[in-house]
């Protein structure tokens, strides 16, 4: 009897090999095109975020370093009326706004970083776009935290080249790669890797919903209906920004009139 | 735009994560009317003396037992809503609030906004009606009282070491956590009403001194929305959350599936399908602190009474 049973495991585990790989490869296959889905989506993204913040932001900005402005005469007259001197309630005014001034600044630097990345995008020819392109999604699948060779650092320097169209970078990091090493495929390994590739799949789907959710996605996908419509809706909200900015200058200018052009 | 609806903005939060909110982006998406759709279980808002979230803005706040006693205080009051602005920027409120921040620097629209309604309050036409419940409220003699009654149903402390209790259904977190075994069979013997006013308390606390991240930010936030609601309900009225409402919560909680504070705590909690919290803490083990642990305790304790119960 016990010779039959080790028998009939040693004719099944080939068989249970080959299914299980089988498994693994259309797994595998599914996590690539996740994977790849998931990246595309990030980066595409991070490329409405920083067209935005650079069209739009920086007016925010403006109008929050008026308003800024404004409050500081307005504290100042509070100050006056409490029987302050100009220049004592200035002093006192401008340390207390200090802060947030020193945030607006590193807030505008932050802005002129991703300038500077869709400025050196722009500068790429259309043939090292392609390279750039095929380069990332081969660096993409091996370095994906999701997979078993992944590393998220890597991973995050792959993104960050191909969003600032640092072709060099990849080519680098592309050269630099190392083999897979060998892989052992006992029913176990293969069970387990199986088991792996299940949880990336459910976790990189559940992550590209919550995407789905993200601000900059319903940003992105606005603006592309509008550009069906022939409507750039960030121009629109661009225009906006200004005109609230028009208004808000002239009451900084006021204020300025009123204190004497201090 | 709405000028009950100005402020929008909290200049200091702003977060890398992509998929996290960006206060400069969500006042884009504000202006273009792009986050309309998105209704809450109730209207919530942070109290400008104490910081915490709250889901009256006129009444005494069960917290500190303060209300807006002044037409512009009654203003900030309305302008700290979620009405105005997102759940990101109520928390940063919050924190700015308990850190004593100036809240016209925080927000430098405010100031502006607070002259506006002074200088032409007919042109506002929601304010006249509050700034008349203040005059009612500061006419009532009972109003102090009142506040008080209800203030001191979340202040509970042990008997023992005078601490606060922290948890729900277990003895004194101080009396307990690094004693002896004989110190570990105190009794709790707080009431069911009592036992989820701290359950919940702990879940707001953790909320909005530390939550920065969750695996589905929409059901988090749902689910502060709700806290806040039935514990207001648990105060005001003595009323416990039925049992429709604990499901609602169970089932928005089972969706946020994995939140914590990655900044301050490097911790979170994962919930599994049936419902169950663990504890996740940072992966370097230097890292984790007993404060971390402590405050990662303390929410699981109490999510687990408050699912329980």
């Amino acid at each position: 009897m016990t010779k039959i049973i080790k028998s009939n495991i040693s004719l099944d585990e080939p068989l249970e090999k080959r299914e299980l790989e089988k498994a693994i490869s259309e797994k595998e296959k599914k996590l690539n095109t996740l994977i790849e889905k998931i990246e595309q989506l990030k980066i595409d993204l991070t490329i409405v975020k920083q067209e935005y913040d650079v069209k739009v932001g920086r007016l925010y900005l403006k109008l929050d370093e008026l308003d800024l402005e404004i409050l500081k005469f307005k504290k100042i007259e509070d100050l006056i009326n409490k029987g302050l001197s100009f220049e004592e309630a200035q002093k006192i005014v401008e340390e207390t706004l200090r802060k947030r001034r020193e945030q607006i600044k590193e807030e505008y630097k932050k802005l002129g970083e991703e300038e500077k990345e869709i400025e050196s995008r722009k500068s790429i020819s259309e043939e090292e776009k392609e390279e750039l392109k095929k380069l990332w999604y081969k660096l993409a699948h091996k370095y994906h935290p999701d997979k078993a060779s992944g590393n998220e650092e890597m991973m995050k320097k792959i993104n960050k080249a191909y969003t600032e169209g640092d072709l060099e970078t990849l080519r680098v990091i592309d050269q630099g790669e190392i083999g897979n090493g060998v892989e052992v495929k006992t029913i176990k390994a293969l069970k387990n890797k199986l088991e792996r590739l299940e949880k990336s799949i459910n976790k990189i789907s559940q992550e590209f919903e919550q995407l789905k959710k993200s601000e900059w996605y319903i940003l992105k996908e606005n603006i592309k209906k509008a550009k069906k419509q022939k409507r750039d809706i960030l121009s629109e909200l661009a225009d906006k920004v200004l005109s609230d900015i028009a208004k808000k200058e002239n009451q900084v200018g006021e204020l300025k009139k009123k204190y004497g052009q201090r | 735009m709405d000028k009950d609806r100005q402020i929008q903005k909290i200049p200091k939060y702003s977060i890398d994560k992509i998929v996290a909110k960006s206060a400069l982006a969500t006042r884009g998406l504000r202006e273009l009317g792009l986050l309309k759709d998105k209704k809450h279980f109730t209207i919530i808002y942070v109290c400008q003396f104490c910081g915490r979230l709250i889901n009256y803005s006129s009444t005494p706040c069960i917290f500190c037992g303060n209300f807006p006693k002044t037409k512009r205080e009654v203003i900030i009051a309305q302008a700290l809503s979620s009405e105005s602005m997102e759940i990101d920027s109520l928390l940063a409120i919050s924190k700015a609030v308990k850190d004593d921040e100036d809240l016209e620097i925080t927000i430098a629209n405010l100031r502006n906004l607070i002259d506006e309604i002074l200088e032409n309050p007919s042109e506002f036409k929601n304010y006249p009606p509050l700034f008349k419940l203040t005059e009612l409220l500061l006419n009532n003699p009972d109003t102090d009282d009142r506040a008080e009654e209800v203030t001191s149903k979340t202040k509970m402390f042990c008997d023992r070491c005078g601490n606060e209790v922290i948890l729900a259904n277990k003895p004194c977190f101080y009396c307990t956590v690094g004693k002896n075994e004989g110190d570990k069979k105190l009794e709790n013997n707080l009431t069911p009403l009592q036992k989820n006013i701290i359950a919940l308390n702990g879940f707001l606390l953790f909320a909005e001194n530390y939550l920065d991240f969750s695996n589905d930010k929409d059901a988090t936030t749902e689910l502060i929305f709700v806290s806040i609601y039935a514990l207001n309900r648990l105060l005001e009225k003595d009323e416990l959350p039925n049992m429709d409402l604990k499901k609602y919560w169970r089932d928005l909680l089972l969706r946020s599936e994995y939140f914590g504070s990655e900044k301050t705590l490097n911790a979170g909690i994962e919930i599994d399908s049936t419902g169950k919290p663990s504890i996740v803490m940072g992966s370097e083990k230097d890292k984790v602190s007993s404060k971390a642990l402590n405050e990662m305790i303390r929410l699981v304790e109490n999510i687990l009474y408050f699912l329980k119960s």
